[in-house]
């Protein structure tokens, strides 16, 4: 098994720059998902893996050796692609077999090879099918033993369970964590599907249009996304993002829309007042927030109408617009069900709420904060301010 | 990077590339080659010397005082104008046809006149030698309508010359060539979406406005690249003429174009003047070349080109 | 006003695509339209008819409506050679058989050629990033427009040319000079070919998924290899056609053949040729010949028979509209 290690790696397609500047490793052994919406650059970026694609400018590393050059016949790398790519003239065997056949097997070690995956993977009673007389399910199945019977030093898995129904998506995710760490293999997940992500992954590391978001545990990214696409992206539904006024005195407070107010303690505090920032973006977990008809003790609360509820069975979502025009979405128990028009308050645990920069869109927690300045100095300098722009 | 590198793309053009430069390219050069030549009787060894611009002066001196060259170059024009409007006309006709028939009864109708196209041409010469054979059913039928007596062959009877001769080889070749307009306006008209033919019909358009106000100017890519294909197909091919030719079932003269004096001149059996041919072959090629490049650009040929991906 | 409303219900019946619904409403309108085609037809179904007619007719019929005798005795005449019976040479079954193969083997030979030139030049077009892709996909359509005329005067200056070298020169017995031309008219016919069915070709791995051949080289393969055991197999209705098209090139071929071939070794198609030249009717025995010409046809119906679609898509050529 190999570690993965992206340097500095640009694609660019004629104009369109479909990854930039992309710096990452996946470490060995472990499952590592590359998680973006449609058009991030997630296929490009595992296509620049298998050596399909060739960095514009970066380099690509296995075990350290630079191996940008390579063409992907050489790299040992199995590669599982969205719509599977079964060679349809082909029976599942020979499509298993081929990657085999290509170096040379002795015949009896591919015949006991190919039956060994598929017997892993449960196709072993289909091998004398076409691609065509498949589900998608077992089609996937055979993708994925034509991607593991070379034993490949990084498995790459391009959204491989999109074309699934549900069901079958979730039992295949379970399968293929219990694989991967079976065999110890390190894996490259590509996905749009946070909720795959989450669940599957070892590391994960958030695309957006060709730029990596932030790379962390699943909860790192789930409980600190690095900035407001994270934020915005991961949840479902996602964070709430509320503009709010950074009240400077006596200790910076966020003066949220329907009457909160939260005053962060601690290092965010004095982060928050070294930056000076005047506006901030909140976000918060429609699953964090506690709707009720009052505000609650120690909870910072805002105060809304209710818009819409819609009933999930399990849960409710609720959505109510804040003064200014915001709405937010909450999740609630299937019984709290305010009617259209009431006036509800939704009351935030002060620990939950995140608090974003939104010239940058960074997570103040993960700004650093400029060297502390003397007391009863001007207020500090915002990054990216001009220095004339300073005093005013 | 790209080009730079790899074997693979020579490997794989090699064939068609020795093909390309030892059939087209080469015998181009040959053939320009031999125009400044004296070469006759296939002496290849004439290739060698030089006779500057004589061929086309012969050439020129011809056309200006041989009536047999005037012949030919009369019916050059007339035969590609006349046939390029059977094949375009006709070709949108039939189609028009086609598109409204019942499926199968179309089906059957575009095969029938496919048939013309696919068949050898020795085969097809001869379907038309009976036809208009000095006997044959196309006389009877003129017999029939009482504007003909006695058995005449139309294309060499000196009474009905040069139209005579003019309607056959219009006539054979405008069947051959037809269907090709025929199966484009076809499939054109069905990938007109079904809706604008629908708003036509709720608008009260009549078959003859859809036909005028929406077919014609919808497909009108479509015939501009029919007329001008066809038009350097008609230039250039001679095959069914010939036959007509050496089966006498045209005139020699009236049943002759460019491209045919041009293999006659160089292969046939009472000349065999292949410099003086080599200077009229010239002439097709400089035309030959011009409407290709029109050719090229009316069928949106940026479009075929898909890009290549990947960089393996 | 018939005409539009049959127009709108055939248009109704199409919906989905399925082209058979079409209900059958204005009958009127339709018949009409069958009878013009028919009538514009006619000259066709007569003449082919005639042909066949005449290959089982006792007498010389001039019309398909005179009345005749059913016989093979043309087509026992054709098949023991005796072709023209008023003619001084005397041509025997083997003669025949001899024609047949002939033609056969310029077809064979084409379709080989074309195919083996142009599969993977299409591949390395559609497929393969190189300096002059785009130059010499434009080229092509050049090459096949340009006047076959114009070629044929260098192709056999060419040809006499090596003649002389190989033959005239003593490199070779004269024994192969018939294989020497047979090889020459292959290649230079199938030559007038393959810029066409290249571009065909192009299309059909155009639209191969690109995923599926980066699959392959991603298992390991080499591009020879990709082509040969993953890409070509995925076109096989595509290289039937350019097959087919090659093969009907090659069997109808007559102008070459005239030309390359000497005249002891005819194809039908040159041996109908030299039966009709300079006139020579009188002499030849027509309906022998329409019997040859029969027989001529048969691969052509066949193909009508068999591959009515592909037939009508292929015969697109450059324009895929
Ligand atoms: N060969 C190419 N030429 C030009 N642009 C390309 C090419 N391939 C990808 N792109 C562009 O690069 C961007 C990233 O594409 P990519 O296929 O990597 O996205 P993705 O994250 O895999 O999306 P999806 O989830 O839809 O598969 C897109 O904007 C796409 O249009
Ligand atoms: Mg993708």
């Amino acid at each position: 098994m190999v570690e993965v290690e992206l340097r500095g790696v640009w694609k660019v397609f004629g104009r369109v720059a479909a990854v930039r500047d992309v710096n990452l490793r996946f470490p060995d052994g472990k499952f590592s998902s590359i998680l973006g919406p449609s058009g991030s650059g997630k296929s490009t970026l595992l296509y620049l893996i298998a050596g399909i694609y060739r960095p514009t400018r970066g380099e690509v590393l296995f075990d350290g050796r630079d191996v940008s050059r390579v063409p992907p016949n050489e790299r040992n790398v199995g590669l599982v692609f969205q719509n599977y790519a079964l060679y349809p003239h082909m029976t599942v065997f020979d499509n298993i077999a081929f990657p085999l056949r290509l170096r040379k097997t002795p015949r009896g070690e591919v015949e006991r090879r190919v039956r060994e995956v598929a017997e892993m993977l449960g196709i072993g009673d289909l091998l004398d099918r076409y691609p065509a007389q498949l589900s998608g399910g077992q089609q996937q199945r055979v993708a994925l033993a034509r991607a593991l019977v070379k034993r490949p030093s990084v498995l790459l898995l391009d959204e491989p369970l999109s074309n699934l129904d549900a069901l079958v998506r979730l039992r295949i995710r379970g399968e293929l964590k219990r694989l991967q760490q079976e065999l110890g293999i390190t894996a490259i997940y590509v996905t749009h599907d946070q909720s795959e992500a989450l669940a599957m992954s070892d590391q994960i590391a958030v695309i957006h249009r060709g730029e990596i978001q932030q790379v962390g545990t699943p909860e790192d990214v789930y409980e600190k996304p690095r900035n407001i696409f994270v934020a915005s992206f991961i949840g479902m539904p996602p964070a709430n993002l509320v503009p709010a006024e950074v009240r400077r005195a006596p200790g910076p407070c966020v003066l949220l829309p329907g009457g909160g107010e939260y005053c962060p303690r601690g290092g965010l505090a004095s982060k928050l007042a070294a930056l000076g920032l005047e506006r901030v973006v909140v976000a918060f977990r429609p699953e964090d927030a506690i709707l009720a008809e009052h505000p609650l003790e120690d909870y910072v609360s805002m105060e809304g109408e209710v818009y819409v509820v819609e009933p999930l069975g399990r849960e409710n979502i609720v959505t109510l617009s804040l003064p200014g025009g915001h709405s937010v979405k909450v999740i609630t128990q299937p019984v709290v069900s305010p009617p259209a028009g009431s006036r509800m308050y939704i009351n935030l645990e002060p620990s939950k709420i995140r608090l974003f920069d939104p010239e940058t869109e960074l997570n103040i927690e993960y700004l650093e904060a400029p060297p502390t300045p003397q007391v009863e100095a001007p207020p500090p300098r915002r990054r990216g301010e001009s220095v004339e722009e300073g005093e005013e | 990077m790209p080009g730079s590198r790899s074997w693979a793309p020579a490997l794989f053009l090699s064939i068609m590339g020795f093909l390309v430069v030892a059939f087209y390219l080469l015998p181009l050069l040959l053939t320009v080659w031999a125009s400044f030549t004296p070469i006759r009787d296939w002496r290849v060894e004439s290739l060698g010397k030089s006779v500057g611009l004589d061929n086309y002066r012969r050439l020129f001196y011809l056309i200006r005082h041989d009536p047999d060259m005037g012949k030919v170059l009369e019916t050059t024009v007339v035969f590609v104008s006349g046939t390029l409007l059977v094949n375009v006309v006709g070709g949108f006709l039939l189609a028009v046809a086609a598109f409204l028939l019942d499926e199968r009864v179309s089906l059957g109708f575009r095969l029938l006149w496919l048939l013309p196209r696919m068949t050898p041409v020795a085969v097809f010469g001869l379907l038309w030698y009976y036809f208009f054979h000095g006997n044959g059913m196309f006389v009877h039928f003129l017999q029939a309508l009482g504007l003909l007596e006695g058995p005449t062959w139309i294309g060499q009877d000196q009474r009905f010359l040069p139209w005579g001769a003019w309607f056959i080889i219009i006539f054979v070749n405008g069947l051959v060539g037809v269907s090709y307009g025929m199966i484009i306006f076809y499939s054109a008209f069905k990938s007109i979406p079904r809706d604008i033919y629908m708003a036509a019909l709720v608008d009260g358009a009549r078959l003859r406005d859809i036909i005028l106000k929406i077919m014609v100017p919808l497909t009108r890519w479509h015939i501009i690249f029919v007329t001008v294909w066809q038009l350097l197909s008609l230039l250039t091919t001679y095959a069914h003429l010939y036959v007509l030719v050496e089966w006498r079932v045209v005139d020699k003269w009236y049943g002759m174009t460019w491209s045919l004096y041009v293999f006659e001149t160089a292969f046939g059996s009472t000349v065999s003047d292949q410099a003086l041919a080599a200077a009229a072959a010239v002439i097709l090629i400089v035309v030959g070349i011009g409407l290709g490049l029109a050719t090229l650009r009316i069928m949106g040929f940026e479009r075929e080109l898909k890009p290549v991906r990947g960089d393996i | 006003m018939r005409g539009a409303l049959s127009l709108a219900s055939r248009l109704l019946g199409r919906r989905g695509g399925r082209l058979e619904e079409a209900p059958l409403t204005g009958r009127g309108f339709q018949a009409i339209l069958v009878l013009a085609l028919l009538a514009a037809s006619l000259p066709i179904i007569l003449s082919y008819t005639l042909l066949v007619e005449l290959s089982f007719s006792s007498t010389l019929i001039m019309s398909p409506f005179q009345k005749t005798q059913f016989t093979l005795e043309n087509w026992r005449l054709f098949l023991e050679g005796k072709l023209a019976p008023t003619a001084a040479r005397i041509y025997s079954p083997a003669y025949i058989r001899s024609m047949i193969v002939n033609t056969l083997i310029v077809a064979a030979g084409v379709t080989v050629v074309v195919i083996a030139a142009s599969a993977p030049a299409a591949y390395a077009l559609s497929r393969l990033r190189f300096r002059f892709r785009a130059a010499t996909l434009r080229f092509l359509i050049l090459l096949h427009a340009f006047p076959g005329v114009a070629l044929i005067i260098g192709v056999y200056a060419v040809y006499v040319y090596l003649y002389k070298r190989l033959f005239v020169g003593g490199l070779l017995p004269k024994e192969y000079l018939l294989l020497y031309s047979f090889a020459y008219v292959i290649v230079a016919r199938a030559s007038l070919e393959v810029p066409m069915s290249t571009w065909i070709l192009k299309g059909f791995f155009d639209r191969v998924p690109w995923e599926v051949e980066w699959a392959a080289l991603v298992d390991g393969a080499s591009r020879l290899r990709t082509f040969w055991q993953v890409m070509l197999p995925l076109i096989k209705p595509g290289l039937a056609a350019v097959a087919i098209f090659a093969f009907m090139a090659g069997w109808e071929e007559l102008i070459y053949v005239v030309v390359f071939l000497p005249r002891e070794a005819p194809t039908l198609a040159s041996f109908i040729h030299y039966q009709l030249s300079g006139g020579s009717l009188e002499a030849s025995y027509l309906p022998v010949v329409a019997a040859a010409a029969t027989v001529y046809l048969i691969p052509t119906i066949l193909f009508f028979v068999f591959t009515q679609k592909l037939l009508l898509e292929a015969a697109h050529g450059g324009l895929k509209a």
